[in-house]
C-alpha cells in the first residue's frame, strides 16, 4: 500500500516533472558560434611602380573576431513567439573581456491568431516578386565552389541575406481564405516598415508599406497582385530644406499550368507599373517635384518533363527605362565603396582601392583620359568583406562595375532592357549531375550616353554550369564533387559612342572527402573582361549625371583586367552544422592597359563555425 | 473549375492587352536619355591646345577663361584642383572650340585658396589622352565678405588664427565680440580651439576650422545634454559698442527667409577612444524685453543684451552621425526652442530675428562620460534661401 506521504512525493513529483516539461517546450534555445582570424598580405607593382613609390599603405593585415548568437525563443502559446539573438563579440586582440561587446542582433515576435492570421512584428525578412521586393545576387554564383560558397556564407550570415529577403524592421501580418468551389483559396499578405530613422535638419523616417494578393483558383491557375509604396515622411524633421522621395509599384502576376504525369506546361507573366517622385526641398523655387513614370512587361512558358528533371523556358520581358522599384532594384553589394576592410588606401593614402575611379581620403581625383580602373571591388571583395554589403534599400540606381554584370545589373528589374532569353536544366543536388545553361538576348529600350546618332546598347549572354557528384557514379561512400560555371557576357554599341565590352566569369570548385568528415576543398573564381563601357552615375533624384556635375559621370573606362581568386585548404565536418577550416587564398588582379596598378594579395583564413 | 479558370484566363489575357497597348513612353520621342554627349572619333585631334588667358584674382574680379581648339565637335571636360584646398571645379560643354570662363567657384566641399598652385585637365570623351596645364590662383573669391543677402558669423571662418599668436581669447570685431565659451566645472579647461587643416582633415574654407573636443572630465547639468564648449558671437557688450544693436540686418525681418548654415564633420577620423556621441547646436538669441541683462530683470549679469532664463534662444541641433564634411542648413522658423528653461527656454516664444543680440555654437556629449569632438567651419546666415556653397559670391 502507498503511503499518504509517499502518494504526496510521487503527486508533486509528477507535477514537478509536468511544469518542467511544459517550460522546457516554451523556451528553446538555438545559435550560431563562430572564430574566424584572417591573415593577409598586399603585393604588387600597385605598392612600387615608375610613377611613384608607396611607403605609407599597408602591406599586412590581421583581422578576426569570436562571435557567440545565442538565440533564445520563447513560445507560451500558440499565438505568441517571442524570439531574440543576442550577440556576444569579441574583436581579435580583444581578449579576457577587453573590447567585448555585447548586443542584440533580432528581436521579434510572431505566431498565430486564432490559426487564422499569422503574423510577425520586428526584424522580419521579406520578399515579394522580382520587380516588386526581392534581394538578388550580387554576382553570378550558381555553380560556385564548395569553400568559396562556405566563405561567402559567412559574410551573407553578418548581413542577413537570407534567400532573397530583404531584412526590415517592422509588422508583416498574412491570412487565406478558403473556398469548397470555384477557387481553392484567396492568400493576403500585408506588411509596413521604417526603413531608415530620420536624422534632425538631415533627412527624414522612411517608410514602406505593401502587400499581396493570391488568388489560387487550382493548381492550374493563380493570379496575383502586388503593391509596394517606399515614401519619406518629411513631417519627422523640423527643416523643410530636406529632400524626400516616394516610389510607389504595383504590380499583377499570374501563373497558368498544365499538368500532366510526365510532363508539366507553364505560362508565367507579371506586368506593373511604377511612379518614383523627389521633392527636393520646400525652400522657394527648389521645390520643383521630379516625378517619372514607366511601366514594364515579362512573359515566359516553360516545360518540364519530369522523369529527367529536364526543363525547357522562354521568356521575354520589356521594362521601361523610367521603372524604377526600389525594393527590387537596389544591389546587395557596393562596387565602389570607401569603407572596405581589407587594404583600404593605395598610393600612400592617396587613393581608395576599392573607391570610384581615382577618388581617395585627399580628394585628390585621378582625372583625365582613359582611366585605368583600379577602381571597385575585386573577387576577394564579393566574397570575404561584409563591410561592402548594402542593408539599405536606395531610393535611386547605385553605380555598378560593368565587368561583373552589365546585362542585369539592378536584377531581373534593371530597366532599359528588353529581349529575350531562354535556358534549359537538368537534373538535381541528388542525382549524378545536375545541370543548366541560359541564353539572354537583350538591348536597351531607349539609349543612354549617345545623344547624337542614339545607337542602343545590345547585350548577349550565356551562362550556365554543372554540379557533378561523381561520388554517386562510382558508387563510392565518401563525396567527390565537381563543379563548373561560367558567364559570358558581351555587350556593344556602334554609333559616335562605341562600346564593346567582353566579360567572362569561370566557377571551378572540387571538393574530395579524403577520410570521414574530412574534405579537401578547392576551387577557382576567375573573371576577364576586355573593352570599354561608359560610366552612368545617377545623383540623389535618380537623374544620370553629366561630366558639369560629376567629374567621372560617362567616363569612357577601359575596363581590360583579369582577376584569379582560387582558394584551397581542408575542412573537418564535426557534424552537419559544425565545422572547421582552413583555407588559403590568393586574389590576383592585373589590368591590361595600366600594369603599374597591378596587385595580388595572400591570405590565410581559419574559420570554426558551428550551429545549434 | 474548368470554366472557371477559362472565365479567369480571358479576362486576364484581355486586361493584358489593354495595359500594354495603353502605355506610353515619353522619352521614346526623344530618343535618348540623359546628358547629350558626342564622342571623339579616330581622327580627333588637338588643334589648339589648352591654355588660360590670365591669372585669376578673384578679389580683383579678375576671371579668367579657358580655351582650346578641336577639328570636330566632342564632349570636352575641364576639370580645375587646387592643390593646396583641393578644391574641384568641373566645366564641360560640347562644341569643337573650348571658351570656358572660370568665376572662381568650386564644386563639392572644398572652397579654393587664395596663392595656391593649381591645375587644369582637359579630357574629351572616348579621347585616351589628356592636355594639362599649371597656373596659379592668385586670389580666391572672397567668401566672407557681408552682401545684402548674407552674412558671416562672427569669425567662424577662422582664418585669423593665422593673425593671433593665442588663438583663444575674446576677438573683438568692431562693436561684437567672438569668442570661445569656457565652462569649467573643476580645474580641467575646455577643449576649443582652431586647428590647421591636415593631409587627412581638411577645412572646407580656408585652412583653420573650429573644433571642440570634450573629455569626461567636462561636464554640465544642462537639461540638452552634456555641454562641451563652443564659440559665441555677442551684440551690445557692455562698454563696447552701442547698447541698441543687433546682429542681424534690420531688413531681416522674415524668420521664413533667414537661413542658419554651418559645415560640420562627421564622424571618420575620430582619435581613438573618441565617441561619435556628439550633437552640435547652432543657436540664435533673441532679446525678448530689448534691454540689458541685468540683476533686475535677469537672475544674472549676462554681459549683454541675452537673458538666458527668460528670453528665447531658438536651436539647429545637428546630431553628428554622418562622414565627411556636410553642409547643414535650417530656415530660421523651423528652429526649435531650446529644452532648458533656463537657458533660452522661457521667452516670449515668438521669433523676433531683429532681435538676435548673441549666436553660439556649443558641442554636447549625448552619453556622459563619452570623449567626443565636433569639427565646425564657416557658419553663415542667409537670407532669400539657404547658402548655395557652389555659387559665386556675386550671385548671393
Amino acid at each position: 500500500m502507498i503511503t499518504f506521504a509517499k502518494r504526496i512525493i510521487l503527486t508533486a513529483s509528477i507535477v514537478a516533472g509536468t511544469v518542467m516539461i511544459s517550460n522546457a517546450q516554451i523556451v528553446y534555445f538555438n545559435g550560431l558560434g563562430r572564430a574566424l582570424v584572417t591573415g593577409s598580405q598586399l603585393n604588387g607593382n600597385v605598392l612600387n611602380n615608375q610613377n611613384y613609390k608607396d611607403t605609407t599603405s599597408y602591406r599586412k593585415q590581421t583581422a578576426g573576431y569570436t562571435i557567440f548568437d545565442l538565440g533564445i525563443n520563447s513560445q507560451p502559446n500558440e499565438s505568441l513567439r517571442a524570439s531574440a539573438i543576442l550577440r556576444l563579440q569579441n574583436a581579435f586582440g580583444g581578449f579576457y573581456g577587453d573590447g567585448s561587446q555585447f548586443l542584440f542582433r533580432q528581436l521579434r515576435l510572431d505566431g498565430v491568431i486564432s490559426k487564422k492570421v499569422k503574423y510577425e512584428i520586428g526584424d522580419i525578412d521579406l520578399s515579394l516578386t522580382h520587380y516588386t521586393l526581392f534581394n538578388f545576387n550580387e554576382i553570378y554564383n550558381d555553380h560556385e565552389s564548395d569553400v568559396v560558397s562556405q566563405r561567402r556564407s559567412v559574410v551573407e550570415y553578418e548581413n542577413f541575406n537570407f534567400g532573397n529577403n530583404w531584412r526590415l524592421q517592422g509588422a508583416h501580418v498574412q491570412t487565406n481564405l478558403r473556398f469548397k468551389s470555384g477557387i481553392e483559396k484567396i492568400g493576403f499578405r500585408v506588411f509596413a516598415t521604417r526603413n531608415r530613422r530620420y536624422v534632425p535638419a538631415v533627412s527624414p523616417d522612411r517608410y514602406m508599406i505593401g502587400g499581396r494578393v493570391d488568388l489560387v483558383q487550382s493548381r492550374s491557375f493563380q493570379l496575383g497582385g502586388n503593391y509596394v509604396y517606399l515614401y519619406d515622411a518629411t513631417g519627422t524633421v523640423v527643416s523643410t530644406l530636406v529632400p524626400s522621395n516616394q516610389n510607389q509599384v504595383v504590380t499583377g502576376d499570374f501563373k497558368i499550368n498544365h499538368i500532366t504525369d510526365n510532363v508539366d506546361y507553364s505560362l508565367i507573366g507579371e506586368v506593373g507599373a511604377s511612379n518614383n517622385s523627389y521633392t527636393p526641398s520646400s525652400a522657394g523655387k527648389d521645390s520643383i517635384k521630379i516625378s517619372k513614370s514607366d511601366y514594364f512587361y515579362d512573359f515566359g512558358a516553360s516545360v518540364k518533363y519530369k522523369p529527367l528533371l529536364l526543363k525547357i523556358w522562354a521568356n521575354y520581358r520589356d521594362v521601361g527605362a523610367d521603372f524604377f522599384s526600389s525594393g527590387a532594384q537596389t544591389r546587395r553589394m557596393n562596387d565602389y565603396s570607401n569603407t572596405n576592410g581589407m587594404f583600404t588606401t593605395l598610393d600612400n593614402n592617396n587613393l581608395y582601392r576599392t573607391g570610384l575611379y581615382g577618388q581617395g581620403p585627399g580628394n585628390n581625383v585621378l582625372i583625365g583620359g582613359n582611366l585605368p580602373a583600379l577602381g571597385g571591388a575585386n573577387l576577394m571583395d564579393f566574397v570575404s568583406d561584409p563591410s561592402m554589403r548594402n542593408l539599405n534599400l536606395q531610393n535611386h540606381l547605385m553605380t555598378f562595375n560593368p565587368i561583373y554584370n552589365n546585362i542585369t545589373p539592378y536584377g531581373q528589374a534593371t530597366p532599359n532592357r528588353k529581349g529575350f532569353n531562354f535556358g534549359a536544366s537538368i537534373g538535381s543536388n541528388e542525382k549524378v549531375i545536375k545541370a543548366d545553361v541560359q541564353v539572354d538576348l537583350f538591348s536597351e529600350i531607349v539609349s543612354v550616353g549617345d545623344s547624337v546618332t542614339k545607337a542602343l546598347r545590345k547585350y548577349t549572354g550565356v551562362k550556365g554550369g554543372f554540379t557533378f557528384n561523381l561520388h554517386k557514379l562510382l558508387r563510392y561512400e565518401k563525396s567527390i564533387i565537381l563543379t563548373f560555371g561560367d558567364r559570358y557576357e558581351h555587350t556593344t554599341r556602334s554609333g559616335t559612342n562605341t562600346i564593346d565590352l567582353k566579360s567572362n566569369l569561370i566557377d571551378l570548385g572540387l571538393t574530395v572527402e579524403v577520410v570521414k568528415q574530412l574534405d579537401l576543398i578547392g576551387g577557382l573564381k576567375t573573371i576577364t573582361a576586355k573593352g570599354n563601357e561608359y560610366l552612368t552615375i545617377r545623383n540623389q533624384y535618380n537623374q544620370i549625371e553629366s561630366s558639369a556635375t560629376n567629374s567621372l559621370a560617362g567616363m569612357s573606362l577601359n575596363l581590360s583586367q583579369t582577376q584569379m581568386m582560387y582558394m584551397y585548404g581542408a575542412r573537418y565536418r564535426f557534424s552537419k552544422n559544425t565545422y572547421f577550416s582552413i583555407n588559403g587564398v590568393s586574389q590576383i588582379v592585373k589590368f591590361t592597359n595600366a600594369s603599374y596598378m597591378n596587385y595580388n594579395v595572400q591570405q590565410i583564413f581559419f574559420n570554426y563555425t558551428m550551429i545549434f | 473549375m474548368k470554366n472557371m479558370k477559362t472565365i479567369l484566363s480571358g479576362i486576364l489575357i484581355t486586361a493584358l492587352a489593354l495595359c500594354i497597348s495603353s502605355c506610353k513612353r515619353d522619352y521614346m520621342s526623344q530618343g535618348y536619355e540623359g546628358p547629350a554627349q558626342v564622342s571623339a572619333s579616330s581622327n580627333f585631334q588637338v588643334t589648339t591646345k589648352l591654355n588660360i588667358d590670365i591669372t585669376p584674382d578673384f578679389a580683383l574680379d579678375i576671371t579668367p577663361t579657358f580655351g582650346a581648339v578641336f577639328n570636330e565637335p566632342v564632349t570636352w571636360t575641364i576639370v580645375i584642383q587646387g592643390d593646396s584646398s583641393t578644391g574641384i571645379k568641373t566645366l564641360s560643354g560640347t562644341s569643337s572650340t573650348v571658351s570656358a570662363g572660370w568665376d572662381g567657384s568650386h564644386d563639392g566641399t572644398y572652397y579654393f585658396e587664395s596663392g595656391e598652385p593649381a591645375i587644369a585637365v582637359l579630357s574629351v570623351l572616348g579621347w585616351s589622352s589628356t592636355d594639362t596645364i599649371h597656373f596659379t590662383i592668385k586670389s580666391a573669391p572672397l567668401v566672407t565678405a557681408s552682401t545684402p543677402n548674407y552674412m558671416l558669423v562672427g569669425n567662424t571662418d577662422f582664418e585669423y588664427a593665422s593673425k593671433y599668436t593665442n588663438k583663444k581669447f575674446p576677438i573683438p570685431i568692431g562693436s561684437t565680440l567672438f569668442q570661445f565659451a569656457t565652462f569649467e566645472i573643476n580645474t580641467n579647461p575646455s577643449e576649443a580651439f582652431i586647428v590647421q587643416q591636415n593631409d587627412v582633415i581638411r577645412a572646407p574654407e580656408g585652412k583653420y576650422f573650429g573644433r571642440v573636443s570634450g573629455s569626461f572630465l567636462n561636464l554640465s547639468a544642462q537639461p540638452n545634454g552634456v555641454f562641451i564648449d563652443g564659440v559665441q558671437v555677442r551684440n551690445g557688450w557692455s562698454g563696447t559698442g552701442p547698447n541698441n544693436s543687433y546682429l542681424l540686418p534690420t531688413t531681416w525681418k522674415d524668420p521664413t527667409q533667414i537661413y542658419l548654415n554651418i559645415w560640420v564633420r562627421g564622424i571618420d577620423n575620430l582619435p581613438p577612444g573618441f565617441q561619435p556621441h556628439a550633437t552640435l547646436n547652432f543657436e540664435v538669441d533673441e532679446d525678448d524685453n530689448g534691454a540689458f541683462a541685468t540683476l533686475s530683470n535677469c537672475n544674472q549679469v549676462s554681459g549683454d543684451k541675452w537673458c538666458p532664463c527668460n528670453e528665447d534662444g531658438w536651436f539647429l541641433k545637428i546630431p553628428i552621425t554622418h562622414k565627411g564634411w556636410k553642409l547643414f542648413s535650417c530656415r530660421y522658423s523651423d528652429l526649435l526652442q531650446n529644452e532648458d528653461w533656463w537657458n533660452g527656454g522661457n521667452g516670449n516664444r515668438i521669433l523676433e530675428p531683429q532681435k538676435v543680440c548673441r549666436m553660439q555654437i556649443g558641442a554636447n556629449c549625448n552619453v556622459p562620460w563619452s570623449n567626443i569632438q565636433a569639427d565646425f567651419d564657416y557658419a553663415t546666415i542667409t537670407y532669400g534661401g539657404p547658402l548655395k556653397p557652389n555659387a559665386s559670391p556675386s550671385q548671393w
